[in-house]
């Protein structure tokens, strides 16, 4: 090689200040140039379509579930009862939970963990960029469902699309920082949260006692309810929502503040993942 | 000397029963040292350890006088390029650089003018830009791993196994880059499991075996410190054959040759570690006049071949 070619490209020392909104925009783009893989937008979109497409044949073709209550109350089990309360939780599950793994798995974590950052600051960023990423998809989720209410006539559904568009935002900031520990704690996790989900969520969240409130879908209910039809729809009377929501996010804290010690404390390398 | 920029006091990194580094003690000066070792000698463990991917089992290690663990003020002046082919398969590199950039700091206004001059640098062909990263080739790779290890303008350089899979011009490419960066003041720790890659290229050599480190400094002192391992002598004295009978009888060699004319007996040693303990009291009994004695193991790659096998 010529030594005089090297030194044309000799690199003057960049300005650096490494910093937090910095690490952020960072991560995200990785994160979501990431994404945008044929193969990952072929999933994605699947992922999307799928539900708002089977909520749409279900009138014209289950006229048991549409004299449970109509055809509002059939789409309504398909969007709160079924995605927001059940697929939502799980894609968090899924997401959150292995936004470190995947890169373990991939094996690039060190071109990651080795800038100068503290380690929470990279959990944190990451659980950000996955949280934005997680919304947006939910979004475009349910906006096909309310494509699909839309077009099968289904009662007032921008009213109810707007309600779970806003309820989506603490939805997936309070499963996202639970499935984020568990994804720390666990290889298992995907197994683990969905025990949680049972234990917590579906057990303890039934018990008619004040300890129902470590229930994040208690508090995701009360808030629904805060929408006429689905307050019937569920059956629960919409609650404080500030109650709600300080709930939701002390415990969205309390997580995120336990995985930021963990990952700050604990070294993960992609043998002891490759390894399960 | 230069204070050292890295100092490892009983420093051993255990994976639950196995020892990668086992109590070891080590400095590495500013410049480009050779970490050399067989594989599994601790070598990566080490190279973790000081780009604060693991943390010590017990013992510490600094630095730039600070602990690498969690520690930005340290990440920030060291460039890491791991042994491991892999990337992040879908992306293109100038994503891959501008986000780490921004990641290290960079503001994103310093791109693509950044990636460009990075990816001229280490001379990655323009026609591969546009590719996606889990298209390029193993050399490709190692080029483009270079490069984001060069993106903040590091001070301290470390490149685990970097001629791996390189084919001859390649190798010769990476070391041309090492040697302008080494000329620019950046120090490089560049580690290898085969010592002639390193022998034209570093200053200093670490010698690790085990987890231990067998031998450590400027490539000619570790030459004269391991030359007592040598196994083959050659012997200038006035009577050759005198000695040869005596080493033969003392059954200290496997074979010998005498050259007559130049009065010299070269003899291949049976039992070093017995023989090296004898030798000086043998020279003296034997009444010869020595004129010259030297190893025959001259080159360092014989050495390391030796003490790590």
């Amino acid at each position: 090689m010529n030594h005089e070619s090297t030194l044309e490209t000799t690199l003057d020392k960049p300005s650096i200040h490494p910093n937090f909104f910095g690490i952020l925009a960072g991560i995200w783009k990785l994160t979501w140039k990431s994404q945008l893989t044929w193969k990952k937008v072929y999933g994605l979109l699947s992922n999307v379509l799928v539900l708002p497409l089977l909520s749409y044949f279900a009138f014209s073709s289950s006229a048991p579930m549409a004299q449970i209550g109509g055809q509002s109350n059939t789409f309504y089990m398909f969007t709160v009862d079924f995605y927001i309360l059940l697929v939502l939780p799980i894609t968090c599950l899924t997401v959150f939970g292995g936004m470190v793994r995947d890169d373990l798995q991939e094996d690039t974590v060190c071109f990651l963990l080795t800038r100068p950052m503290k380690r929470w600051q990279f959990f944190l960023t990451k659980y950000l960029s996955h949280l934005a990423w997680t919304q947006i998809t939910t979004a475009l989720t349910l906006l096909a469902f309310a494509l699909a209410g839309t077009l099968r006539g289904v009662d007032d559904v921008p009213n109810l699309i707007f309600t779970l568009l806003i309820i989506q935002i603490p939805a997936v900031v309070v499963y996202g920082a639970i499935s984020s520990l568990m994804g720390l704690t666990t290889k298992k996790y995907l197994v683990f949260g969905i025990i949680y989900g049972f234990v917590v969520e579906f057990g303890i969240g039934q018990i008619p006692t004040n300890i129902n409130t470590l229930a994040m879908t208690n508090h995701l209910k009360s808030l629904l309810a805060k929408y006429p039809p689905l307050s019937e729809h569920l059956g629960v009377e919409p609650g404080s929502s500030l109650t709600a929501v300080t709930a939701i996010a002390a415990v969205t804290i309390v997580f995120l503040v336990i995985s930021s010690v963990l990952f700050t404390m604990r070294e993960y390398n992609h043998s002891d993942e490759m390894s399960k | 000397m230069n204070d050292p920029i890295i100092q490892g006091i009983k420093l051993s990194r255990w994976y639950g029963v196995v020892m990668g580094l086992n109590n070891i003690d080590f400095q590495i000066h500013p410049g480009i040292t050779g970490l050399v070792g067989p594989n599994g000698a601790g070598k990566s463990t080490l190279i973790q350890i000081i780009t604060g991917q693991l943390q010590p089992s017990s013992g510490s290690l600094k630095v730039f006088g600070e602990t690498p663990w969690n520690q930005p003020s340290v990440l920030r002046r060291i460039g890491y390029c791991p042994e491991r082919e892999s990337l992040p398969e879908h992306l293109k590199p100038m994503d891959w650089l501008s986000g780490l950039g921004q990641i290290s700091g960079i503001p994103r206004t310093a791109f693509p003018e950044l990636g460009i001059r990075l990816l001229k640098r280490v001379k990655l062909g323009e026609a591969h830009w546009k590719k996606r990263l889990g298209q390029y080739s193993k050399g490709m790779r190692q080029r483009v791993k270079l490069a984001q290890a060069l993106m903040h303008s590091p001070d301290l350089l470390i490149l685990d196994e970097p001629m791996n899979g390189l084919d001859p011009m390649g190798r010769q490419d990476i070391a041309d880059i090492l040697k302008s960066l080494a000329h620019e003041g950046i120090s490089i720790i560049i580690s290898s499991h085969i010592l002639a890659e390193l022998e034209s290229l570093c200053k200093n050599v670490m010698i690790l075996n085990w987890g231990r480190v067998i031998a450590s400094g400027a490539k000619n002192e570790i030459r004269s410190d391991l030359s007592q391992w040598a196994e083959e002598l050659s012997v200038r004295c006035d009577d050759p054959q005198k000695l040869a009978r005596i080493l033969f009888d003392g059954d200290h060699v496997l074979g010998f040759d005498i050259q007559k004319e130049e009065q010299r007996l070269d003899f291949r040693i049976k039992n070093p570690s017995k023989f090296y303990q004898n030798w000086n009291q043998i020279l003296q009994d034997s009444g010869l006049i020595v004129f010259e004695i030297s190893s025959k193991s001259q080159s360092l790659n014989q050495i390391f071949n030796k003490v790590t096998t």
